[in-house]
This record gives C-alpha cells, structure tokens and sequence, in this order.
C-alpha cells in the first residue's frame, strides 16, 4: 500500500472532529507535530466552518452546557455538562461573552476573565488590567467584554469598555482597553470615539473581523440606533450603514449569523425583521431574512435572535425569549420547536465551533508565566476596584454586616479595610466567600501563620475544584487583607 | 468547461504505472486540473501522457468517476451524490489510499473530497493503535514520551481504556 504525502493526511485528518485528532496525536511523532502546527489547525477549523461541522451550542443555565448542533435535527437534543471549565462554580456569576474559532470568552462574578477552548480543554486567564484614570472620585457603573480574531495580525483581541460615573457631576467616563493574546497584555485605546454602546446590553457582536454593538441616540428626529463597529484589526471605530427602513421606530439589536452581521428590528407588537449585511460594510447588501407578524407563525414573541443556519442552510435556528428554541424553515415560513433535555433556561446560548486552536502567547511559557504569577497578585485590586454592583447598598450591607460577620476579629478587620478603602468596592460574593474562609481559618489566623495559611488554602482550592477562578494568591491576600 | 465541449471528440491517452494505457475523451480528462494544465501548455493531445504513480485498477476507477461527472449535467447533483456514495462504498483502505493519493496527484478536487472523507469517516472512531496500522505509520515514541503526551491530551481519551 502507498504511503500518504502529508498533505494527503493533513486533508484527511481536517475532517475528524477535535478528540479524536487528541488521540491520534498518539500516532506518531510526525503525526504530532501535524496536528499541533498552526497551518494544521487553520485547515481544520477552516474546513469546520465551511462545511457547519463540529458546531455546538454552548448553553449557560446553573452550569454551562454543551449540545452538538447536528443533534438539535433529533426530537430531544442531549446536553452535556461542561464540568471541566475553568471558572466551574455553582453560582449564577459566570458569564459568556462570545465565542470565536473554537475560544469561548467566560468571565466570573469577582471579573475573572477567561479564555477557553471547551474542546482542547485549554485555558487562559487573563491578567489583570488596572482602570487607568486621573484620580478623581467616581463610581464603576458597568463594563462589557467583546472578543474575536484579528486577522491582520494574527491574534485574539478582548475589548474591555468599562464607564465610570463622576461623583460630583454625574458625567460618564469611558475606558478602552484591548488584550492581545499573542502579547497576553493590555493596551488602552486613546482614540476617541462620540458613540459608546449602551452597557447595559449584552456584549460585542463579532463579524468581519469587528466587533459591533448598538448605540442608541436622542437626536432632533427621535430616538435613532446606531450600529457602531470596532476594528479588531486596526482598532479603530467605526458606523455600519444600515438598511433603508420603511419604519424607523424599532428596538434594534445586533448578531452574528453565519459570519455575517445580523439586525433584529423589533417592533414591539407588530412584527420582527431579520436582516442580514451579506457583505460587509456595504449597505445595499442588507437582505431581509425574515419578517414576522405578531400574532402570525409565533403566537406571540418579546424577543427573537437568530442563532445559525442549519446544515444545509434551509433552516434558521432561532432563539424565542429565554426558554425557547426553534427551527425556522426559511422557505415554508414555518417554525419547528427545539428539546434539549434537562435544560430550560436558553438565554444565553452561545454558537461554537469545535478546533484546535491553542491559547498560547507569542511570549516564552516562562516569562509568560511569571509574568502573569506577578499580575495574580495584582487581582485583588480588580476584585476590589472593578466590581461594585451593590456600591449603593454597601453602607447599608455594612450595617447588616453584624449578624453576617461572627468572627469579631475579621469583622473589625473588614469594617476597617472599608473605611480605608471609601472609593472603592467589593463584589459582594467575593465577600460572603471569603469570611467563609476566614472562619475555617480563624485559628491560623491568629497565629499569623502564614505558610500554614497557604497549604491550608491550595488544600482548599483543590477540593473545590479551582474554586470560582480565584487562586490561592487571590483567597490569601484577601483573608489578609481582612485582618487589616 | 465550455471549451472542452467543442472537441468533445478528441481523445488522449493515459498510461498508468504498470504500462496500460487509456484512451480517455478530452472532456472527461479536463476533471482534472493537472491535465486540463498539461493541454493547456505545449502538451499535444497526441502524446502519451505517462501518469508513473497510478495503477491500472486505480486510474480505471479514476476515469470512471471522470467520466460520470464529465457527463453528468450540473442539474443532476443528487444522480451524482449518489453516484458519489455507491462509487466508494465497500472500497477496501488500500484502494481508498490508491484512489486519494491518484486524485491528489490528478488534482480531482470532487474525488479528493470524497475519497478523503470516506477514510476520515472510517478513522474517526478507530482507536489509534489501529490508525497507526491502517497507515503504516511506525510508532516513533518511547513509552515514556508517548505516555506524556498520553497524559497531556487525557481530554481525548475519556471513555477510553
């Protein structure tokens, strides 16, 4: 029998979803390196995309879930619990952001961000990025992550854009911040741009290489929407030009749909339109997708999303409101509804495709490393900077903190900490679990025993499983820092 | 390939590696992009074009499948789709090899496709001891190398023993 050139076996083994390419790494040494090199991983996750295979949804309920997208054809579609991610926890804090070729973007309650490949079960957590403004009281209102693939220069961005709200004046501040995988560092973005998006809403939408959110704007007219894009090549803003509408008045939102950008009109109790940008940037390429009436083919919808066309195309799978998912026959106008066993909360559902692609950094793994051991010291800043959802209610929690806070050393050490810390906030899960902590270890603490302390905390760490993404630096320096 | 269809009658000859020869119509050898090539440059339909890798067996089967699809009109897809599948179907791995190592030499970008998913559909569940069999692939690991990269890639081997 003939041997294979390698370009023979490169363009077979394209076609094998990722686990078995895991194992056949096993083949030989050649075999490996095959299968590692970035062309290899290019072809295969090429190859994926163009022929809709090895995709999955990614579901987020009590825990993130996975479901092959080729099982959604079946009655009832299998989900399988994703047990192995690195931010694993119980709590409701874990959050998707977006996925691009393979790389899942989560993030937890304490802003832990990750990125994953639920695949290769590779991870990276990303360092800490400092809020970098001149040193004037405000507060943190929000921020929203948005990632996705810079194909000019070959890396993995994450756009972070948090807003600050002076104290005195009430007035809106923002901040640009871009991760760059192959640099595994931030940058801030200085240009500045007239449009932010409305952070309440979800994150960046990525297609063509920009990630997109919607800004809406009182002008003289009435409430518009705008479509503002960020170059993840050039890291530069931008405005998509928008369909001509028959009627303006809409809630608009953006989506990714088969690489191309989406635009959900919504018009509440009429109908919803779908459109698609089908090549990008030019705005007589806007198609409309769907048009439906309310009450018509949905007895009655809030919201609509379009998730991914099926195998063949003919079908559009559709997000219906938190709990439902649906088949729509793109031809027949009609919708078929979607099972997923066990699981029924479907709001945050996220399209992945099955690759390779590794999470590395241009850097050397060393460097790299002690790098980031230097920046997880840091976190605790993040954890007490970034995150104050209850910064209103907080005096009033400390208030409260009487019957919460048994341990008296700890709660004078907490109550001290606050006093000191006036600007800035704690989220208030890191809280609770941190005395809980603190409790166990009250005797340690005593002592100051701090080596003891840190056993006694990778023990911990361990049996919980990496605990919500929080490292033994993390849990030590928080404890510590409670003591005052 | 508007232009093969004025000559359809002209005929050139293939040679395989074990000296038959095959005299093929100009439409049917324009499947392949390394032929469609060789006309287009000096190379006279009236040469002998040797193709030294390919057996007899093989490029038999080459020029059938040619064949079907040159004829085929492009309505027709679901006729070749399951012209397609049939066309494999109780191939043996040699002659898939055979045949995928022909259609990437020919350059048959449809047979390279099919053939190349058929192995890998036969191969995805495979343990990978067989895999190495199926190839010929000699196993250049240590036992402790390959148990590391055993180790690294456990992920993969969930489920298996």
């Amino acid at each position: 029998m003939s041997q294979l050139p390698e370009e023979v076996i490169a363009d077979i083994l394209s076609r094998l979803p990722v686990k078995p390419l895991g194992q056949f790494k096993l083949v030989s040494i050649p075999w490996r390196s095959l299968i590692e090199s970035p062309n290899f991983v290019k072809l295969h996750l090429n190859r994926s995309i163009d022929t809709k295979s090895n995709q999955a949804l990614i579901l987020r309920e009590e825990h993130l879930y996975s479901v092959d997208f080729d099982s959604l054809d079946g009655p009832v579609a299998d989900a399988a619990k994703l047990d192995h991610h690195p931010l694993r926890c119980q709590d409701y804090g874990t959050e998707v952001w977006g996925s691009c070729n393979g790389i899942v973007c989560l993030s937890n309650s304490l802003d832990t961000v990750v990125l994953w490949n639920p695949s290769t079960r590779r991870s990276r957590r990303l360092p800490y990025a400092p809020i970098e403004f001149p040193n004037q009281p405000r507060y943190f209102v929000s921020r929203v992550y948005g990632f996705g693939y810079d194909g000019v220069s070959d890396d993995y961005k994450l756009v972070r854009i948090v807003v600050l709200k002076g104290r005195e004046d009430d007035s809106l501040h923002y901040e640009v911040k871009v991760y760059s995988l192959r640099s595994n560092s931030w940058h801030r973005v200085e240009e500045k741009f007239p449009h932010y998006p409305d952070l309440n809403r979800v994150g960046g939408v990525l297609a063509s290489g920009n990630l997109h959110w919607i800004v809406n704007e009182e002008t003289e007219r009435g409430k518009t929407n705008l479509i503002v894009s960020f170059d993840l090549g050039c890291e530069e803003y931008g405005l998509v030009p928008q369909p001509e509408f028959t009627h303006p008045r809409f809630y608009a939102d953006v989506e990714a749909l088969g690489g191309c950008l989406s635009l959900i009109c919504n018009y509440y109790l009429t109908h919803i339109d779908i459109w698609v940008m089908k090549e990008y940037g030019v705005k007589e390429s806007w198609t409309k997708l769907i048009s439906m009436a309310q009450p018509g083919t949905l007895r009655s919808f809030q919201n609509v999303r379009p998730i991914g066309y099926s195998k063949s195309g003919g079908q559009l799978l559709l997000q219906h409101g938190p709990l439902k998912l649906l088949w729509y026959d793109l031809k027949r106008k009609t919708c078929k509804s979607v099972k997923i066993r066990d699981v029924h909360d479907l709001s945050q559902v996220v399209m992945c495709v099955g690759s390779l692609v590794s999470l590395k950094s241009g850097r050397g793994e060393r460097e790299r490393k002690k790098k980031q051991e230097q920046e997880e010291k840091n976190i605790l800043i993040n954890v007490v900077y970034v995150y104050q959802p209850v910064a209103q209610f907080m005096p009033h929690m400390l208030d409260l903190s009487q019957g919460w806070f048994p341990v008296n050393g700890v709660q004078t050490g907490a109550i001290s900490y606050w006093k000191k810390k006036q600007s800035s906030y704690m989220a208030f899960h890191a809280w609770s679990l941190v005395l809980k902590f603190a409790m166990r270890w009250q005797k340690l603490l005593a002592k100051e025993d701090c080596s003891s302390l840190c056993t006694e905390a990778l023990a911990l760490r361990e049996a919980v499983n990496g605990w919500r993404g929080l490292n033994t630096v993390d849990v030590v320096c928080l404890v510590l820092l409670l003591l005052g | 390939m508007a232009s093969s269809i004025e000559n359809n009658n002209e005929k050139l000859t293939l040679k395989s590696s074990d000296g038959e020869e095959f005299l093929v119509e100009k439409h049917v050898a324009l499947q392949s992009t390394l032929l469609q090539n060789m006309l287009d440059s000096d190379c006279s339909s009236a040469d002998v074009i040797p193709l030294p890798k390919i057996d007899a067996r093989t490029l038999a089967l080459v020029l059938g499948y040619c064949k079907k699809h040159a004829d085929a009109s492009s309505s027709k897809q679901g006729e070749l789709n399951s012209f397609d599948s049939e066309f494999l179907k109780d191939m043996d791995m040699g002659a898939l090899f055979n045949l995928v190592l022909a259609a990437n030499f020919m350059e048959i970008k449809g047979l390279l496709d099919i053939a190349a998913q058929k192995i890998a559909d036969t191969i995805k569940d495979k343990p990978h001891q067989e895999v190495r069999e199926i190839f010929h692939v000699e196993n250049d690991y240590t036992p402790e190398e390959e148990a590391a990269v055993r180790e690294e890639n456990r992920w993969a081997f969930e489920g298996f023993p």
